[in-house]
C-alpha cells in the first residue's frame, strides 16, 4: 500500500520474466522483498487441503511421483469455487514416498538447499508463511533443479506457503515426520505477543502429532531469552526430552543447520550467539487406565 | 422487541431457559418456578477485572448492548437471599471502569484475530466501539451463552458474554438455582464441557486454549499475599485513572503464567514461563511496595476490598489443558463405548478442524483430527447412547458423520439442499449457505434421532442415526419462527425449541386467541401415527409484548448481533500480505 506502484510493479514483471523464461536463472532476493512479520492469527488466503490426503505433493515433486493417478480428487467442484480452483487438477498423484523433515519458518531456503544434497533419500519440505519469500524459494529451488538436471539434484526439497500454527495437521498425518527444524523463529520478545511464538504448551502437542516417536526437532536462534523459552517449553512437556550436548554434536544436521540458513549468516557476520537445543518425540504414555491394569 | 429464551437446558422434569442475562426455571408445562437475575453488582467486579487482564476487550465490549431492568413477572417467584438482587447503585462505576478498560492501549494481536479482520467486522469494530462508549449502559449485562449440566442433575454452569464469566449454581432439583460461584476466565469462553465425574469443569475459549477448573470453587479469604498484590493492582488502577499512558502489565491469569496450583505437566510449564518475565514481576513487587505504603493514606477499606475481591477472581486455579491456533467453537468429553477406561477431549474450531485428544491428565496427546469441513465447524454432538459416533455441521452444505476414534468420515448428509427443498421456492432461491447452531441426539429405541437447527432457517431438521450406521434425513418441520435452542423432555417424550418471537410468523389474531406469541414450542413424538414429530397443541410458552418483562430495549439489529452469532465464523474477507 505504501511502497511505490512501480517499484512493486518492477518486481512483478522480474518475477513473471523470470518464470515465463522456464526459471533457469536464480532469483535475486531483492525482488522478493516482503514485510517481516505476517500474523499468524489472521484468515490470510491460505491454500491447504483439507486433509493430508488431498494434498497434491507431486506438483511439488513431480520426480517422485508414481505413474498413475491413483484416485479422483474428492468431490468439490462445482460449489466449492475457492477450492475447486486450487485443487483443480483431475486427480492426485501419489508420491513413491512421503515428506519426512519439514523445516518450519524456512525463510530464504538456504537449510533446504544445504540439506538436499546431504539427505538424498528424503524429501524435505520447506514451510513459509510470507509470500513473496515463499515464492522466492520456490524460483530457486526450480532454477536449482535445472542446473543441476544431469546431477538429478533438489528434486528432494520442496517449499510450500503454510501457516504452520494452524494447518500443520492439514499437510502431514499422525507420525509422518522425523524431523522438524525451527531455526531462527521471530522472537516476539514483547509478553503480549508471547502467543505468537512458534513454540508453546499448545503448539508441541501439534509437532508431537506429526513428529513419530524418535524423532528430532532441532531449534536455534541467537535471542537468549527465546532460548530459554523453547528449551523450557519442549523439555516440561511430557512428550519430549532434550538430546544430550553429545548426541547433539555429533549429528552432522546440526553443524548445517548453523552456518546454512540465511538468519545464522547474518549472525555470524554480526558475530551473535548460536544457541542450539535438540529434542526427541517420546512415545506417548500408556492410557491411565493400562497403568492401573 | 420481545427478548428470547436463547438457550434451553433440560434437567428431568425442570426446564432451564435464559433470555438475556437472566436464567428462568419452569416445569414441564411451562409453569414459571424462578428466576436467576444477573447481578449488577458482580458485573461491576468483572468490569474491573477485565481491565486488569485483557486491555481493551472494545469490541467485545460492542457486542453487549443494554437490557432494561423489568419486575419480575407475577407468577415467578425469583429466591429470597440466593438470588442476588438487582440494584441500580453501581451502575455509574461500573461504566467509569468499562470506558477505562476501552482507553487503554490497542487490542494485542490475538485479539485481532478473533474480531475476524474483514473489513466489515473493522467497519463495525470502530462505528460499535464509540457506540458502546457513548452508551453508559453499553456493557450492563451479559447474555447468557451457554447452559450446562453436570450428569448428577445437581449442578448447573452457565457462561455469560463479555464479562467472560462462568456461573455455576447449586439446583435443588425442583428449579430453584443458589449461585455458588463465579468466576471470570482470562479470554471469552465459547463453549464448556464437564468430565464424567462431574468435578471439573472444561472451559474453551475464543483464543483457542481449553482451561480446565474445579466445578466446586470456595473463594478464600484474602491471603497477605493477596492483600499485597490487590494494592498493588490498585496503584495500577490508580495510574491508569490519571490518565498515564504507560501500559498495564499482563497479569497472572494470562496462560503464560501459572496459576495456582498447577495441576498437570502441561502446567509446569507455564510455571516456567514465568522466567523471562521476571522483570515484569519486578516491576509488580515495586509497585507492592510503594502501593502498601500507599495503601495507607489513600485508599479506602472498600476500595481495597473490591480489588482484592477482583485479584481472587484471576486466582482461583485454571489449568490449560490444549490449545488451538484458532477460536474454539465447541468442546466435549466423551468416553467410547469399547475403551470405559479411557476419556478424551474432542474440540472444534474456525478454521474447519475438529481434535481428538485424550482427557486429563494426558490431554497433551493429540490422538487424531476429523479433517474434511471446508468451512467452520460449530457444532459436534456425540449421541448419548451411541458414543462411538460424532455429528459435525458449520459452515458446510453438509453434515458429517465420523467414527472419531479412528478418525474415519463415516458419512454425509446434506443440510443446505434439505433446508431449500422445505422451504417456498421464493424463500428457498434466496439461501445459499447454512450455518449449523445445533445438533442435538434423542433416543428412541434402537433409532438415535438427531435435531438439527441453522442460523435464521425457520425449520427443525430431523435425521435418523441406525445401528448399522446409516445416518438419513427422515423428516423436516415447518416452525413459525427461528429456532435458536432445542432440548428434550424425556418423561413427556417431549421436544422443546425455543423461538425467537421477533421472527414469528403468527398473526395478530392467533397471538391474540394464544395469549401472545409463542416462544417455546413443545413437539410431541407420536408413536401411533407414521407421521413423526408433531407440534404439541397445548405444548409450549407464549410471550407478550404487554408484559414488560417479555421486552427489551435491544434495537432490533443489536439483539440479532447477539442472538446470530454463527454465520459470522465464515471468513470471507480473507487478508493477505
Ligand atoms: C526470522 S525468520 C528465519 C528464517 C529461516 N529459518 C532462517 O533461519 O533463515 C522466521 C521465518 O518464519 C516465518 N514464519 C513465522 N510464523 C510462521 C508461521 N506461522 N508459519 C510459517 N512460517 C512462519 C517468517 O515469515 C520468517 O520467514
Amino acid at each position: 500500500m505504501s511502497e511505490p506502484k512501480n517499484k512493486r510493479q518492477k518486481r512483478e514483471d522480474y518475477r513473471a520474466a523470470l518464470r515465463a523464461n522456464g526459471v533457469t536463472e536464480l532469483p535475486r532476493k531483492k525482488f522478493y522483498r516482503q514485510r517481516a512479520h505476517a500474523n499468524p492469527f489472521s484468515d490470510h488466503s491460505l491454500i491447504y487441503p483439507p486433509t493430508p490426503e488431498q494434498m497434491d505433493w507431486a506438483s511439488l515433486y513431480p520426480h517422485y511421483a508414481v505413474e498413475e493417478p491413483t484416485e479422483q480428487k474428492t468431490e468439490r467442484t462445482e460449489s466449492e469455487e475457492t477450492l475447486g480452483q486450487e485443487l483443480s487438477a483431475p486427480a492426485i498423484r501419489k508420491l513413491t514416498k512421503n515428506v519426512e523433515v519439514a523445516d518450519i519458518g524456512c525463510g530464504f531456503g538456504g537449510l533446504l538447499i544445504a540439506l538436499a544434497p546431504v539427505l538424498p533419500e528424503t524429501l524435505v519440505l520447506g514451510l513459509e508463511i510470507r509470500v513473496s519469500v515463499t515464492q522466492f524459494v520456490e524460483d530457486r529451488i526450480k532454477a536449482l533443479r535445472v542446473q543441476n538436471e544431469e546431477q538429478k539434484l533438489y528434486r528432494n526439497i520442496a517449499v510450500l506457503r503454510a501457516n504452520t500454527m494452524k494447518f500443520m495437521p492439514n499437510f502431514f498425518t499422525k507420525g509422518q515426520l522425523n524431523k522438524i527444524f525451527i531455526c531462527f523463529p521471530d522472537p516476539h520478545f514483547k509478553a503480549r505477543k508471547h502467543k505468537q511464538r512458534i513454540v508453546s504448551t499448545t503448539l508441541n502437542s501439534e509437532y508431537a502429532y506429526v513428529l513419530r516417536p524418535g524423532g528430532i526437532i532441532y531449534t536455534i536462534t541467537d535471542v537468549p531469552d527465546l532460548h530459554e523459552w523453547m528449551v523450557g517449553h519442549f523439555n516440561t512437556h511430557p512428550a519430549f526430552e532434550r538430546v544430550s550436548e553429545e548426541e547433539q554434536e555429533a549429528d552432522p544436521l546440526v553443524e548445517i543447520m548453523r552456518n546454512e540458513t540465511e538468519e545464522g549468516k547474518k549472525v555470524t557476520r554480526h558475530n551473535g550467539q548460536k544457541h542450539v537445543a535438540l529434542f526427541r518425540r517420546l512415545e506417548d504414555p500408556q492410557w491411565p487406565e493400562e497403568v492401573s491394569a | 422487541m420481545a427478548l428470547p429464551y436463547h438457550v434451553l437446558k433440560v434437567c428431568d422434569g425442570i426446564v432451564f431457559a435464559a433470555r438475556g442475562s437472566n436464567i428462568h426455571s419452569f416445569d414441564s408445562n411451562f409453569e414459571p418456578i424462578s428466576v436467576w437475575k444477573y447481578p449488577v453488582k458482580q458485573q461491576e467486579t468483572n468490569a474491573e477485572k477485565a481491565e486488569i487482564e485483557t486491555p481493551a476487550p472494545t469490541v467485545e465490549a460492542a457486542e453487549e448492548s443494554p437490557v432494561p431492568e423489568g419486575p419480575p413477572a407475577k407468577k415467578r417467584k425469583v429466591e429470597d437471599g440466593e438470588v442476588v438482587a438487582v440494584t441500580e447503585e453501581s451502575k455509574e462505576e461500573t461504566t467509569e471502569g468499562q470506558t477505562e478498560t476501552k482507553t487503554e492501549g490497542g487490542l494485542t494481536q490475538h485479539q485481532k484475530e478473533v474480531n475476524r479482520r474483514s473489513r466489515r467486522q473493522k467497519q463495525k469494530q470502530k462505528t460499535e466501539g464509540g457506540w458502546a462508549k457513548n452508551n453508559k449502559a453499553a456493557l450492563e449485562k451479559p447474555f447468557v451463552q451457554g447452559l450446562y449440566l453436570t450428569t448428577d442433575s445437581r449442578h448447573l454452569v452457565a457462561i455469560t458474554g463479555s464479562d467472560k464469566t462462568i456461573w455455576v449454581f447449586e439446583h435443588d432439583g425442583a428449579g430453584n438455582l443458589k449461585q455458588l460461584s463465579q468466576r471470570a476466565m482470562p479470554k471469552r469462553p465459547c463453549a464448556l464441557a464437564l468430565t464424567p465425574d462431574n468435578k471439573t469443569i472444561l472451559s474453551a475459549d475464543k483464543f483457542g486454549d481449553v482451561f480446565s477448573l474445579p466445578l466446586l470453587f470456595t473463594p478464600s479469604e484474602p491471603t497477605a499475599s493477596a492483600a499485597a498484590a490487590a494494592a498493588a493492582v490498585a496503584t495500577t488502577t490508580t495510574i491508569s485513572e490519571v490518565a498515564t499512558p504507560e501500559p498495564i502489565p499482563s497479569t497472572p491469569a494470562t496462560p503464560a503464567v501459572p496459576t495456582p496450583p498447577p495441576t498437570t505437566d502441561v502446567a509446569k510449564v507455564q510455571s516456567l514461563s514465568v522466567k523471562p518475565q521476571a522483570n515484569e514481576l519486578t516491576v509488580h513487587t515495586l509497585r507492592n511496595l510503594k502501593a502498601l505504603e500507599n495503601q495507607k493514606r489513600c485508599l479506602e477499606r472498600q476500595k481495597a476490598a473490591k480489588l482484592a475481591a477482583a485479584l481472587q477472581a484471576s486466582q482461583f486455579e485454571h489449568t490449560l489443558q490444549l490449545g488451538h491456533v484458532s477460536m474454539l467453537t465447541s468442546v466435549a468429553v466423551v468416553v467410547h463405548p469399547a475403551y470405559p477406561g479411557r476419556t478424551y477431549i474432542i474440540t472444534a474450531d474456525r478454521d474447519e478442524h475438529i481434535r481428538v485428544s485424550r482427557g486429563i491428565p494426558q490431554a497433551h496427546v493429540i490422538e487424531g483430527f476429523l479433517l474434511g469441513h471446508d468451512e467452520f465447524v460449530s457444532r459436534v454432538c456425540i449421541p448419548e447412547k451411541r458414543g462411538d459416533v460424532l455429528i459435525s455441521g458449520g459452515g458446510d452444505d453438509d453434515l458429517f458423520v465420523w467414527d472419531w476414534v479412528s478418525s474415519k468420515l463415516l458419512g454425509k448428509a446434506p443440510v443446505l439442499a434439505e433446508v431449500r427443498k422445505a422451504l417456498a421456492p421464493e424463500e428457498a432461491e434466496k439461501v445459499t449457505k447454512v450455518a449449523v447452531t445445533k445438533i442435538f441426539d434423542v433416543q428412541q429405541g434402537e433409532k438415535t434421532h438427531i435435531f438439527v437447527i441453522c442460523e435464521r432457517i425457520p425449520l427443525l431438521l430431523i435425521y435418523t442415526l441406525t445401528s448399522d450406521n446409516t445416518f438419513q434425513h427422515t423428516q423436516t418441520l415447518s416452525l413459525l419462527g427461528t429456532p435458536l435452542d432445542v432440548e428434550y423432555l424425556k418423561a413427556d417424550s417431549k421436544l422443546i425449541v425455543s423461538i425467537d418471537p421477533n421472527t414469528s410468523s403468527e398473526t395478530q389474531e392467533e397471538e391474540a386467541n394464544n395469549g401472545g406469541v409463542s416462544s417455546i414450542l413443545a413437539l410431541s413424538f407420536n408413536e401411533s401415527v407414521s407421521s413423526g414429530w408433531k407440534v404439541a397443541p397445548t405444548g409450549g410458552l407464549k410471550v407478550t409484548e404487554a408484559a414488560e418483562d417479555d421486552s427489551t430495549t435491544l434495537t432490533p439489529q443489536d439483539l440479532q448481533k447477539l442472538l446470530y452469532t454463527t454465520e459470522s465464523l465464515r471468513k470471507t474477507n480473507k487478508d493477505d500480505e
